[in-house]
């Protein structure tokens, strides 16, 4: 079955400026990434600073191009599709409430904004047709008229996700979405988007550092470091039974409201992932307790089995 | 909002001063370009040989001074609001793609500006007026074509601190053209930046033509403008003192009260003051 | 080791902060008490005032601020009428504070020693050469290899769990007693977070300092805290041992965020994670009765009126109606 979204061996790089008499150094911010995501399905992408997940989704959107490598919906490369009509294929639900919505719009022609770029129907029915949505997604449709400010954080992610459907897309790549909410607005959120996600047949990139919402809300969860995929399988897998060693330091990091644990020591010691120098051989291995002499060396290759993918030299791949 | 004195009372000011530009002809109680030889400078009502047929007194060529001042508002009026929307355009637009497109669009945009301001603007704009003659539509087109610096670098950053939001790659998500984006997520919002901006150069231009002006290279007579009127009042300086007082003061008092208009505007735009 | 002597006693501490749109009663009739050895967690989301109430704490109040207090003693001493004078003797020293961001919060023109040694030059008027030992003492201790040529670096040539390690070594320069953290770690990676907190769990232990540790993370506070204080619109709904308050929590409050977060292996995937309806009331004017009243499933025409507080031994307690069986009964 096709892919309803996937890429072949994406990789972005920017050229850096690190002083000013320093020659200009490039940045690898994907590294090779192949990613591939059914219809319905919910991929969860997660990773810490540096490791290139955002550049992926702005990559995903077609806001960026790619260095190299391809991004495909349907088999289609995106390059070669019109953006009016990507636009309907693909929209974004990104971090920042405060810097996603323009503060000199009002809300309703925030979210009809999609609709008259694409030109549907007539400039009353764009309006009926973002209320509708606004109210679908739990904003009365009284707020229609008034101005972001005038709302708090919870209720313009609301107004984000509105505008990202109301063009009815098949995939919504969410960046971060709950990653600035509080704890009680980010549960009306993340239950908001799986009741969407069953109302209109969506499939979701969800990107996030925060593990636990993404055990939440995922079917299939891909690890990036440093901008590569290290491994990448089913969540209820890559919970139990995570494979390379960075998944586990990170599974083991998460700090569930469970008291009596006290915080795991991973051992993964000072050095933190520089994306501008990035370490020989495996990326990782400077911070790997389970590091072996030919991880400084040799780059590991991905291994794919029944359990998924997973980039280790503790997990050789054949050939 | 009590706290905005400045937009109030500079608004004010401004307001007044066009209001007496705009109904010049029914407020002056002479044509300001009769001469009458028998009338040379005759002091201001407050002196004791003034007059209520002269308020303000007359010029050297007996023309009514009140008459001049409230036609050389017109003047110093049309120099501030044309050049700042000539300079406007031309240095909005260059800031906003350089900061919108970056790169060597940027690059060239930088250097424009690098190159402007090496130029000093009062020369250049003596040489020209030389080299063509001196009149209003001169010094308009010369002070226009100089003076859009200030909106490219302004606009620049601006445009470069709305472009990194995320609404406008929601935009560009969402399928919109640029020029689409530019005038409708990225403009509004860099206008205030905008406003700001022409009401400072507004009152620039308006000193430059007053300088240009006073030294003969600007507007000609007879036109009543108020750098002019100063010019040619230097000969009395020390016998008709209003001669030079009464244009200076209305100078002083239209650019104060832009600058004034201008701060009142950058604090009413500053974050914080809303909800 | 927690020990029963108190560093800290703050009882019936407000805070008002004066807007244009009336006075915002930022902090409520709030107490704090942290014996040393011992962390305090002050957990809520965001407006509830736990950054306001740490920095009162540390006289670090906005000018438009208003502070009154019952008692405010730091080791037995008044800080409430203290002179300005006392307060700067005992911040920084006695008393020392780490902030969110470690990026704002270290000059960035300035080496990171001379930071390091500034204020202990200042209060143990040390000489250059003993403040930078003692510099090159803790940045060892939180775990900074290659001290000394640290010392010559710029903040910004550090990463940010580095950064966070040098601001923790500043706040411990003059060996304080009393350590106030505001959201320590909330502005740092997955792992280096967990990193950061254990190095403070261990080095609270090592010196026995006394930690108030603010963080709206209930991850966090389970985790690392002996006691917890969970704050609503300026108050303190609920203090209990962090043992108690997620094993039973008791205010509807606690109950509702704990409700909300998704646990992997406990919450089943994909389904209805628990929510609090409505939104925090607004904190200017007259607050009569409980503030939580229009988003509780249990709010009832009582909830209007003045609310006891309920306890029960070891030291739990909570304010509402309703006492530990969930019954709103005659008394408390």
């Amino acid at each position: 079955m096709t892919a309803l979204i996937e890429t072949r061996d994406l990789q972005r790089t920017f050229s850096v400026s690190v002083g000013m008499f320093k020659p200009r150094q490039t940045l690898h911010a994907v590294n090779g990434v192949d990613l591939s995501v059914q219809r319905k399905d919910v991929l969860g992408i997660v990773g810490e600073s540096g490791c290139g997940k955002s550049t992926l989704a702005r990559m995903l959107l077609g806001l960026t191009p790619p260095s190299r490598g391809s991004v495909l919906i349907d088999g289609q490369d995106i390059s070669k599709i019109d953006r009016r009509d990507l636009a309907r294929r693909v929209q974004p639900i990104f971090q920042d409430p405060y810097s996603s919505l323009n503060p000199r719009r009002t809300i309703a022609s925030i979210v009809s904004f999609p609709l008259d770029v694409v030109g549907v129907g007539t400039k009353s029915e764009r309006r009926k047709k973002a209320i509708e949505m606004l109210e679908r997604v739990g904003l009365p449709a009284r707020y229609a008229d008034n101005t972001p400010g005038q709302l708090s954080g919870g209720q313009r992610q609301r107004v984000a996700i509105a505008r990202a459907l109301v063009i009815n897309p098949e995939i919504v790549i969410c960046d971060e979405p709950t990653s600035a909410l509080d704890v009680s607005v980010q549960a009306q959120i993340l239950n908001l988007l799986l009741d969407l996600r069953k109302e209109f047949n969506l499939t979701y990139v969800f990107i996030s550092h925060n593990l636990a919402v993404v055990e939440h809300i995922a079917t299939q969860v891909a690890v990036m470091y440093l901008g590569r995929v290290v491994e990448q399988t089913q969540t209820a897998e890559l919970f139990k039974h995570p494979r390379h060693p960075y998944t586990q330091a990170l599974l083991a990091s998460v700090l569930t409201p469970e008291p009596g644990l006290g915080i795991p020591d991973m051992g993964l010691g000072l050095s933190f992932p520089d994306p501008l120098h990035p370490p020989t051989g495996c990326s990782f291995h400077p911070r790997c307790q389970q590091r072996r002499p030919e991880c400084s060396v040799d780059h590991p290759h991905l291994l794919r089995d029944a359990q998924g993918e997973v980039a280790c030299h503790l997990y050789p791949a054949r050939s | 909002m009590k706290k905005n004195m400045a937009l109030y009372v500079g608004c004010g000011l401004l307001l007044f001063i066009v209001f007496c530009a705009i109904f010049a002809p029914w407020l002056s109680p002479h044509d300001p370009y009769v001469q009458d030889l028998t009338n040379r400078t005759v002091p201001p009502i407050w002196y004791e040989a003034g007059t209520w047929a002269h308020p303000l007194g007359t010029d050297q060529l007996g023309r009514d001074y009140l008459s001049r001042l409230l036609f050389g508002a017109r003047i110093s009026l049309l120099i501030g609001l044309s050049v700042a929307l000539i300079s406007g355009l031309i240095g909005t637009t260059m800031g906003m793609l350089a900061g919108y497109f970056g790169g060597r669009i940027d690059m060239f945009v930088s250097f424009m500006v690098t190159t402007r301001l090496s130029m000093p603007v009062i020369l250049v704009a003596l040489a020209t007026v030389a080299l063509v003659g001196g009149s209003l539509w001169v010094v308009i087109m010369v002070l226009g074509l100089l003076k859009w610096d200030r909106f490219a670098v302004v606009m620049r950053s601006a445009t470069q601190q709305v472009r990194a939001m995320e609404y406008v790659s929601a935009a560009q998500s969402a399928g919109a053209s640029t020029l689409r984006i530019m005038l409708t997520e990225v403009l509004p919002n860099v206008l205030p930046h905008l406003i700001v901006i022409a009401t400072l150069e507004a009152a620039s231009a308006i000193l430059l033509e007053a300088a240009l002006s006073f030294l003969g290279l600007g507007v000609q007579p007879p036109l009543p403008s108020w750098g002019l009127m100063i010019s040619e009042a230097k000969a009395y300086m020390f016998f008709s003192f209003w001669l030079i007082a009464i244009p200076g003061s209305a100078l002083a008092l239209l650019i104060f009260s832009i600058n004034l208009a201008g701060d009142g505007l950058h604090q009413f735009f500053t974050p914080g003051e809303r909800a | 080791m927690v020990t029963d002597e108190l560093v800290l006693d703050v009882q019936g501490l407000t805070v008002d902060i004066a807007t244009p749109r009336g006075t915002l009663h930022v902090v409520r009739d709030i107490s704090i008490r942290v014996k040393r050895g011992e962390t305090l967690c002050i957990v809520g989301e965001s407006g509830c005032g736990k950054s306001i109430t740490s920095l009162s704490m540390m006289g670090l109040l906005p000018k438009t601020a208003t502070r009154h207090s019952r008692v405010f003693e730091f080791l037995g001493e008044d800080l409430a009428h203290a002179s300005k004078q006392r307060i700067n003797d005992l911040r920084g020293n006695r008393m020392a504070m780490i902030f969110q961001e470690p990026m704002t919060a270290l000059n960035p023109a300035y080496t990171i020693g001379d930071q390091l040694t500034e204020h202990y030059r200042h209060h143990r008027k040390a000489t250059a050469e003993d403040a930078r030992l003692r510099a090159v003492e803790l940045l060892e201790k939180v775990g900074i290899a290659s001290a000394a040529e640290r010392l010559g670096q710029y903040p910004h040539q550090l990463s940010g769990g580095l950064r966070q390690r040098v601001m923790i070594a500043m706040a411990l320069m003059c060996g304080p007693e009393l350590l106030i953290a505001d959201e320590p770690s909330t502005a740092l990676d997955v792992t280096i977070q967990a990193q950061i907190l254990r190095l403070l769990a261990d080095l609270q232990a090592e010196l026995g300092i006394a930690m108030v540790l603010i963080t709206h993370d209930l991850g966090v506070v389970a985790r690392i805290a002996d006691r917890v204080a969970v704050m609503y619109a300026g108050q303190i709904v609920e203090e209990g041992t962090a043992e108690d308050i997620f094993a039973a929590p008791q205010h509807p409050y606690t109950r509702g965020l704990i409700s909300c977060i998704p646990i992997p292996g406990k919450t089943i995937p994909g389904g209805r994670l628990g929510t609090i309806p409505g939104v925090v009331p607004s904190l200017i004017g007259d607050m009569k009765g409980c503030a939580f009243k229009d988003r509780c499933e249990h709010a009832q025409a009582r909830c209007s009126e003045t609310i006891p507080l309920h306890q029960t031994p070891p030291g739990q307690q909570w304010r509402c109606v309703m006492n530990e069986l969930n019954q709103t009964g005659a008394g408390q």
